[in-house]
């Protein structure tokens, strides 16, 4: 028993409750504006809002049927998963030399890598619109794909870069000593042992770029990812077909991330010694 | 570098990490088929010489040979040597006999000449069919004994040994201590073995080097570190050594002056001082009698006894010895003790009290 634990003891069934209290009140600031997209996907009026007239699918039907949200959709699952892939790419060599190697000004690198993310996106947008006016061939899909890896990256090295921080290096080196180059070492030890971590950095990507609006906007041209979309009807009447979709979307990433946690889970426990 | 040279030659091997020395020039010799260690304290340089063997450290001088060729700068997967880590470093996302095969998958070797190896290391190593085993399935011993076996199954020509047996209770120690033994003998295999565990490194070892400091203390068999030692650090380190400050009073006559009293020692040892130099006489806690019998070859002095600890069949007695000074006797169990302050004569044979430096 600590000493935290006596406080606890003693107000017993009171804390207890106290504690449910708050517990709810953090989820439901968590998940309210969720819950309301949800909600309202279902509500048979052309302005949902409370209280809701009656339950119908229908804007599911309209959202697939709006050439415009599908369109956007697809276009940002693509770019999503080129950036994630290219972030992840790009992190982990980066973050194998900051674990592994001895960086004599590891500070300052690591200050360096994480400067996208403190640097307010909207600056960041603007920096790479006039990057881009030198090579304007880019503008659009690839520019994005490049903005997104570049905000993702970063974050997805220090991710990385604390895992492999617990990497047991003679893992490393018993397969170097038994006769494995160091590509055989990196494609029979390291990426089996880190693909939980690969995986998670790979999701967390994907969702960031699927869902940044900002930064994509400033280097879109005439590329239409679904927040460009969604910001756009925004502007006229909203569809409740927007709240169709973005139920959908929360499902399946909801559905996707449970899984992946599981599977980490069940690789994490398996991979320990 | 001469033709024919066997076995591994550490020729003047010095490592630096900026100022810091691990390792000072040190040589060795280690003929195939030997069991050798390297036993020392922690910090005493015997792992960075093991790494610099298996090719993870590279030294800042000297050259390192394995049967005549040099293997300094080659990567550790071009060298003919396999390492058995101190945490065994078993792949966790492979099975028993995945672990067992990877040396041989490494050297591109058709898979039923695997297969056929693996069942055959599973049997040595008498872990046989526990091949598709998950790492967290098997017992600390049973891992050392995997651990040995991946590294035994690509046949290399010398064996490292990182203090292997560190992590295991110390009966299952024991068991595994006779088990390489078994090993390294039926394979006529070369064995370099580190460890700071002395009665590890008398029991297992053709010959022990003793490091200290980055240094090799003193090289030699067993028997030899044991009876022999050169130094008070060898003395102290391996076994139970009484040390007692001396100064070197006639060098023909082998006499010593301990505080005012003139003692008989050892001849050997005597060859490395003049007469007038400060050095100690080391001698065993074993060697030292209670009430010994009072005839020439005996050295007899009077003591208070401090201390007595049962040790099961031994017995050992601490005890003031006069002027000052504790000894340690060892003493088998049965011996009529004496109480704690009570006056008693200690003393031991002339030849068991070595000068070192």
């Amino acid at each position: 028993m600590t000493a935290a634990d006596v406080p606890m003891r003693r107000h017993g069934r009171a804390a207890t409750r106290a504690l449910a209290f708050y517990a709810g009140l953090v989820f439901a600031f968590l998940y309210l504006p969720i819950a309301v997209i949800v909600l309202f996907a279902f509500d048979d009026k052309t302005v949902p809002g409370l209280p809701m007239a009656g339950f119908t699918t229908q804007w599911f039907a309209r959202a697939f049927a709006d050439g415009e949200l599908v369109g956007g959709l697809a276009t940002s699952v693509r770019l999503a998963l080129c950036s994630a892939v290219l972030a992840t790419a790009i992190a982990m060599p980066g973050a194998m030399v900051l674990a592994w190697r001895d960086v004599k000004v590891r500070t300052v690198v690591m200050c360096l890598v994480l400067a996208p993310i403190v640097v307010p996106q909207i600056v960041i947008g603007l920096g790479l619109i006039l990057l881009f006016r030198a090579a304007p061939g880019l503008i659009g899909e690839p520019a994005i794909i490049i903005a997104h890896t570049t905000l993702t990256a970063c974050y997805a090295t220090m991710i990385l870069y604390s895992r492999l921080l617990g990497f047991k290096r003679s893992y490393i080196e018993a397969a170097m000593d038994l006769g494995a180059s160091d590509v055989r070492v990196f494609v029979e030890i390291i990426l089996p042992l880190a693909a939980p971590a690969l995986v998670a950095v790979l999701l967390l990507a994907f969702t960031d770029a699927f869902g940044e609006y900002i930064v994509a906007w400033f280097v879109a041209g005439f590329t239409k990812t679904l927040p460009i979309v969604i910001w756009g009807s925004m502007r006229g009447v909203l569809s409740p077909a927007v709240n169709a979709i973005s139920a959908v979307i929360i499902a399946v990433s909801l559905a996707l991330s449970v899984a992946a946690q599981i599977w980490i889970i069940r690789q994490t426990r398996a991979g320990r010694a | 570098m001469s033709a024919g040279e066997q076995g591994i030659r550490l020729d003047r091997v010095s490592k630096r990490y900026g100022a810091a020395v691990a390792v000072d020039d040190v040589t060795l010799d280690i003929a195939p088929g030997e069991f050798v260690t390297l036993l020392g304290p922690s910090g005493c340089g015997k792992s960075t010489l093991l790494r610099m063997i298996s090719g993870f450290a590279d030294p800042s001088d000297g050259d390192i040979r394995i049967d005549g060729r040099s293997i300094v700068g080659l990567p550790p997967f071009r060298r003919d040597t396999a390492m058995v880590f101190q945490d065994y470093a078993l792949f966790p996302h492979r099975t028993v006999a995945q672990n067992l095969a990877f040396g041989l998958r490494m050297r591109k070797l058709a898979r039923p000449e695997i297969a056929r190896r693996v069942e055959r290391m599973l049997a040595m190593i008498e872990l046989p069919g526990m091949g598709g085993r998950r790492i967290d399935q098997i017992s600390g011993g049973q891992a050392q004994r995997v651990a040995l076996g991946r590294s035994l199954i690509v046949e290399p020509a010398v064996l490292l040994l990182d203090e292997p047996l560190g992590a295991l209770d110390l009966k299952l120690r024991r068991q595994m201590q006779s088990e390489l033994k078994r090993i390294q003998r039926e394979m006529r295999l070369t064995f370099l073995y580190v460890t700071h565990d002395q009665e590890e490194a008398l029991t297992m070892s053709d010959r022990i080097a003793v490091m200290r400091g980055g240094r090799v203390e003193q090289y030699g068999t067993p028997t030899e570190i044991y009876n022999a030692p050169r130094t008070a650090f060898v003395a102290d380190f391996v076994g139970e050594a009484n040390l007692l400050p001396v100064e070197i009073a006639s060098i023909e006559e082998r006499l010593v002056s301990l505080r005012g009293r003139v003692l008989r020692a050892a001849e050997a040892g005597f060859e490395t001082v003049r007469a007038g130099d400060a050095a100690s006489i080391a001698i065993r806690s074993e060697a030292v009698g209670l009430s010994p019998p009072d005839e020439p070859g005996m050295v007899r002095l009077p003591a208070v006894a401090d201390e007595i600890l049962f040790l099961g069949a031994a017995v050992k007695l601490v005890v003031v010895i006069e002027g000052g000074g504790r000894m340690t006797a060892t003493l088998p169990a049965g011996t009529p003790l004496p109480a704690r302050g009570e006056a008693v004569t200690i003393g031991w044979r002339t030849a068991d009290a070595r000068i070192v430096t």
